[in-house]
């Protein structure tokens, strides 16, 4: 025992500080790229969130006023094929209907967007509090992953809807084209044009990118929970 | 746990407090409670030199196996 104190100087000093496997708050608060995604995050968040508002009241605007609009177009085609109204009330609320649904997986995909990056900002304050490699950001990532996949899916619905609904638009202007002077409400017409096209736009925000970041999500979300159980392992080194 | 931290007993022999320890060898005194309660799940070579330099004693002083 009392040899120690001659062999003392010859051993390197390193003092140890078990803290120091802990990143640097102070430096990681200031980061300037998380602080970025925060306000990003937040914003578009916003963004999403008054144009689900938008979403909701033009669909009880179509429920109430357009439903008119789409009798009238429904009027106008059945008119012109069979020469009577017959059939107007249940092509309109087809119509009518096909819009709803529309705008009801518009909402859906408000929803998503929103808890995906109320997701985003607690992975990056649990990154800016220098505690990033926590199980509870693996499932977080995971649930990301999962809310891509279902958007995926709500795009590739719409857009199957979409080519559907090109088809129903085409056979409709085909017979707006021919009565086009027996058509009251010429607006309607253009209305009725402007749907199907948010359909395709919906339908185009999503390609095959949005499958890669679903599989990238749920691959960094195993790469977290390593880094988790590596955490936990360094917790107890003193 | 079978292999046992001495800590304390090291301690009491030197008249010394965990507190007094801690700023000598620049270890928190959480971690250093947490080596004397034997918690810990591993031991740095270097906070193993420290204490055995501040408490002038062998690894094999503050570590025993079965005890």
């Amino acid at each position: 025992m009392s040899l120690i104190s001659t062999e003392e100087p010859a051993i390197p000093l390193h003092p140890s500080s078990p803290k120091a496997s802990k990143p640097n708050k102070s430096i990681q608060s200031r980061d300037p790229l998380l602080l970025g995604i925060h306000l990003a995050a937040l914003i578009s968040m916003i963004a999403i969130i008054i144009f689900a508002v938008l979403v909701v009241l033009g669909a009880v605007l179509i429920w109430i006023g357009a439903n008119q609009i789409a009798v009238d177009i429904a009027k106008s085609a059945t008119e012109s094929t069979t020469g009577n109204s017959a059939g107007t009330t249940a092509f309109s609320t087809a119509i009518t209907l096909w819009m709803l649904f529309h705008m009801g997986l518009l909402e859906v995909m408000c929803i998503i967007g929103v808890l995906f990056l109320l997701l985003v900002r607690k992975i990056s304050s649990s990154v800016s509090r220098g505690e990033p490699f926590q199980l509870l950001n693996a499932r977080r990532l995971t649930t990301m992953g999962w809310l891509t996949v279902i958007a995926n899916c709500i795009s590739m619905k719409v857009g199957s809807l979409a080519s559907w609904s090109a088809f129903f638009q085409s056979t409709f202007t085909q017979y707006l084209s021919i009565n086009q002077s027996h058509l009251s409400s010429p607006p309607a017409t253009d209305f009725f044009k402007s749907i199907p096209g948010a359909a395709a736009m919906i339908d185009t925000t999503f390609p095959f990118g949005g499958w890669l970041l679903a599989l990238m999500l749920f691959m960094l979300a195993r790469v977290l929970r390593e880094g988790a159980i590596l955490r936990s392992e360094i917790e107890g080194v003193v | 746990m079978p292999v046992h931290v001495n800590l304390e007993e090291l301690l009491a022999r030197r008249n010394m407090t965990l507190t007094e320890l801690a700023d000598r060898v620049d270890i928190t005194l959480a971690n250093l409670s947490i080596l004397k309660t034997g918690k810990a799940k591993a031991i740095r070579f270097s906070t193993l030199e420290s204490i055995c330099r501040e408490l002038k004693c062998q690894p094999g002083d503050l570590l025993t196996f079965g005890k």
